[in-house]
C-alpha cells in the first residue's frame, strides 16, 4: 500500500488508481456510464457483472487501450491518456481473453515478448530481459513447454504463457480478462494462489474480470457492474449477497461461508422449474 | 524454435547474402549467350576493356553490364520488397495469408498505371514520374478503401480486410482488363506482357530513381521488427506492450502501398512471392520479425532472381513473364499450405 503522510501529520492511504466518472461509447452505443472507483496499491480486485455489464470495457479502459469519451483515470498520480505507451507498458500489464496466436512462435517467444517495452528499436533482450523471462516461465510452471510450439499446446497451456509474458513485463498493475477461462481446476486454483502471492510480496496491484464467483471470492475488494453502470463495490462477504446475484445476474443463488477459507461461497439454485 | 539472438541473426544473414551473392553470379553467367566466369571478371575488372571494334568482348560486356547486371539487381529488389511487404501485412492484418497482391493493393498500383498509359497527360513529358504517382495514387486509393471498408468500432478487422481486399483485387482486375481494350494495337502486347509481371523493361537511370527509395523503404521495414512480432498477437496486447498499434498499422501498411506501388509500375504484378518466401522462412528461422524481415528481404531476392533466370532461360529464345513463373511454384504452394491449415483447423 501507498502510505503518505498528509499535512495534518496523520498517516492516509492514497489511491493508485483513481477513476472518476469514466464513461466510454463504442461508435455511439454507451459501454460504460459515469463509474468512479478507487484503487488502492497491492490490492486484489475483481470486476464482475454478467455479459454486456462493461467489465471488459473497464479492464481496457485501465490499459489504455480505449480511449473514454468522458471521465479519467489518474494512475500512481498522472493521467493515464498523458502516458506514452512505453511507459504505460512498464507499469500496467493486461492479457486479453482471447488469446490466439497465428504464428509459429515457441512458448518462450511469447513470454519474451513480454519485454518488449523495456527494449530498443532493434535490440535484442539484454541480460536482466532473459533474467525477467526465465523467472516469468517458472512462476507459471512452463520449464517444459518454454520450447515447443505455442500453436501445439493445449488452450490452458497458451493462457498461461499468456499470464507469464505480462509477468515479464514486471508491471505494477497486473489486468486479467477472464484469466482462468481455459485453465483446469489444478490451475486455476494456484493462478489464483501465484496472484495472490505476487500482491503480497510484489506489491502488484491485480484487477481481474471474471464469472466465477467463488474464484474471486478471495480478492480484496469486488466491483459489480451492470449494464455499465457501478452497481456495487466493496469486500467479497459485503457485495456477495443473494440479493445481488437475484438482482444483477437475474438467477437466484444461496450464499453461506466457506468452512475452511471463511469467503463467502455461492452456490447456484439449479432446480428445475 | 530457439529463441531468437544476436549471433543466429548474424549467421543467418551471413548465409543468406552468402546465397544471394552465388545466385547473383550465377544468373549473370546464363543466358542464350553464355559468358563465362573467367571472362566476367575480366569484364568487371576492367582488363577487358573496351578496344573501341565491335568485338565479340564488346558484346559480352554490353550483355552482362548493361542488360544482365541491371535485370538481376532489379530481380532482387522487386522480390527484396515482395517478400517483405508480404511479412509485414501478415503480421499487421493478423492474416498468415496476407499477400500484396491479395488485398488489392498490386491491381490499384497497376491501374494507375494503365491509366497513365492512356489518359497522355501534359506531364507525360517526364515519363516516370506521371506513371509513378498514378501507380501510387491507385495503390493507396485503393489501401484507403479498403482501410474504411474494414474498421468496425475504430479497429480494423483483419477478416473484413482480406475479404473486402479479395473483392477489390477481383474489381480492379476487371478495371485494368476493360483498360486493356483501350489500348492501340502496337502497345497492346506490350502491355499485357507488363502486367503478367516482367523485369525485362528497365533502364539503367530508372533502376537508380528507384533502387535508393525501394531499400530506404525497405531498410525503414526492417527496423520495425520488435513491434511487427508483437503485433502478431493483436492490437490491444500490442497496445499493452508499448506499441503504437493504430499508428504501426497505418504507417505499416502506407509504406508497403508505397513500395508496392514503385515495384508494379516496374515490373508488373509478380504474384506469390510475398507469401512463399516469408512462411518458408517461418519454417526454417521462426516467427520473430526481427529476423524475419531482413531474411525475407535477402530471401525474396534470390527467389526472384531465380525465377526470373528460369523465365529467360527455361524457352529460350523466347522468353516467359517472370509473374508466370513465380504463379505456377506459388499457386500450388498456396493452395497446400490452405489444405495443411484446413486440416489443423485455422486458417
Amino acid at each position: 500500500m501507498r502510505i503518505q503522510k498528509a499535512k495534518d501529520g496523520r498517516i492516509a492511504i492514497r489511491p493508485y488508481i483513481e477513476i472518476k466518472n469514466l464513461t466510454v461509447r463504442y461508435e455511439m452505443t454507451p459501454a460504460l456510464e459515469s463509474v468512479s472507483v478507487e484503487i488502492v496499491s497491492g490490492e486484489s480486485v475483481a470486476i464482475i457483472g454478467p455479459n454486456g455489464s462493461g467489465k471488459s470495457t473497464f479492464l481496457r479502459a485501465l490499459g489504455g487501450l480505449v480511449r473514454p469519451a468522458s471521465g479519467s483515470i489518474v494512475l500512481d498520480g498522472s493521467p493515464l491518456a498523458r502516458r506514452a505507451p512505453r511507459d504505460l507498458a512498464r507499469l500496467v500489464a493486461y492479457v486479453p481473453q482471447d488469446t490466439a496466436v497465428l504464428f509459429e512462435f515457441s512458448v518462450r517467444e511469447i513470454v519474451a515478448m513480454g519485454r518488449s517495452p523495456y527494449l530498443s528499436a532493434w535490440g535484442f533482450e539484454s541480460r536482466d530481459d532473459l533474467a525477467a523471462i526465465d523467472d516469468a516461465i517458472t512462476l507459471m510452471d512452463l520449464g517444459e513447454l518454454a520450447d515447443r510450439s505455442v500453436l501445439e499446446v493445449s488452450g490452458g497451456e497458451r493462457q498461461r504463457a499468456m499470464i507469464a509474458r505480462a509477468l515479464a513485463q514486471q508491471p505494477a498493475v497486473l489486468l486479467l480478462d477472464e484469466p482462468a477461462a481455459n485453465l483446469d481446476l489444478k490451475y486455476q486454483v494456484s493462478l489464483y494462489a501465484l496472484l495472490d502471492r505476487l500482491t503480497r510480496t510484489h506489491g502488484l496491484t491485480t484487477i481481474i474480470v471474471s464469472h466465477d464467483l467463488n474464484a474471486v471470492s478471495s480478492c480484496d475488494r469486488l466491483i459489480v457492474l451492470r449494464d455499465g453502470r457501478l452497481h456495487d463495490v466493496g469486500s467479497p462477504s459485503d457485495v456477495l449477497t443473494e440479493t445481488m446475484v437475484e438482482e444483477v445476474y437475474g438467477c437466484r443463488a444461496s450464499i453461506d461461508t466457506h468452512p475452511r477459507t471463511r469467503a463467502p461461497r455461492v452456490t447456484l439454485d439449479w432446480e428445475k422449474t | 524454435m530457439k529463441s531468437l539472438t544476436l549471433r543466429r541473426t548474424v549467421i543467418t544473414l551471413a548465409v543468406l547474402s552468402g546465397l544471394l551473392a552465388a545466385t547473383t553470379v550465377g544468373s549473370a553467367l546464363l543466358g542464350p549467350e553464355q559468358i563465362g566466369l573467367g571472362r566476367a571478371v575480366a569484364i568487371l575488372t576492367g582488363r577487358d576493356a573496351p578496344s573501341g571494334d565491335i568485338g565479340d568482348a564488346n558484346i559480352g560486356r554490353t550483355i552482362l553490364l548493361h542488360i544482365r547486371l541491371p535485370r538481376i539487381m532489379l530481380a532482387a529488389l522487386v522480390g527484396a520488397t515482395l517478400a517483405v511487404t508480404g511479412a509485414v501485412l501478415q503480421s499487421i492484418l493478423r492474416n498468415p495469408l496476407a499477400e500484396p497482391h491479395l488485398i488489392g493493393v498490386s491491381a490499384g498500383a497497376a491501374l494507375g498505371v494503365m491509366i497513365a498509359g492512356l489518359v497522355e497527360l501534359p506531364g507525360a513529358l517526364v515519363g516516370l514520374t506521371t506513371t509513378s504517382v498514378l501507380a501510387f495514387g491507385g495503390g493507396l486509393a485503393a489501401l484507403i478503401v479498403l482501410y474504411q471498408l474494414s474498421k468496425v468500432q475504430g479497429r480494423i478487422r483483419p477478416e473484413t480486410l482480406v475479404l473486402a481486399g479479395v473483392i477489390l483485387n477481383g474489381t480492379l482486375t476487371a478495371g485494368i482488363m476493360v483498360l486493356t481494350t483501350y489500348l492501340d494495337p502496337t502497345r497492346f502486347v506490350g502491355r499485357v506482357v507488363w502486367l503478367m509481371g516482367n523485369l525485362g523493361s528497365l533502364d539503367l537511370g530508372t533502376l537508380g530513381l528507384i533502387g535508393p527509395f525501394l531499400l530506404a523503404g525497405m531498410g525503414l521495414l526492417c527496423l520495425q521488427g520488435h513491434r511487427l512480432t508483437v503485433m502478431t498477437l493483436g492490437p490491444d496486447t500490442a497496445q499493452s506492450l508499448g506499441i503504437r498499434a493504430e499508428f504501426v498499422t497505418r504507417a505499416g501498411l502506407v509504406v508497403s502501398a508505397l513500395l508496392i506501388a514503385v515495384a508494379v509500375s516496374i515490373s508488373g504484378m509478380i504474384g506469390f512471392v510475398g507469401i512463399v518466401i516469408p512462411h518458408i522462412l517461418r519454417r526454417l528461422i521462426g516467427s520473430d520479425y526481427r529476423l524475419l524481415l531482413p531474411a525475407s528481404v535477402l530471401s525474396g531476392a534470390i527467389f526472384l532472381i531465380v525465377a526470373d533466370t528460369v523465365a529467360r532461360v527455361a524457352l529460350s529464345p523466347t522468353e516467359v513473364p517472370v509473374g508466370l513463373v513465380t504463379a505456377l511454384c506459388g499457386g500450388p504452394f498456396f493452395l497446400s499450405l490452405l489444405a495443411k491449415r484446413r486440416k489443423m483447423g485455422t486458417v
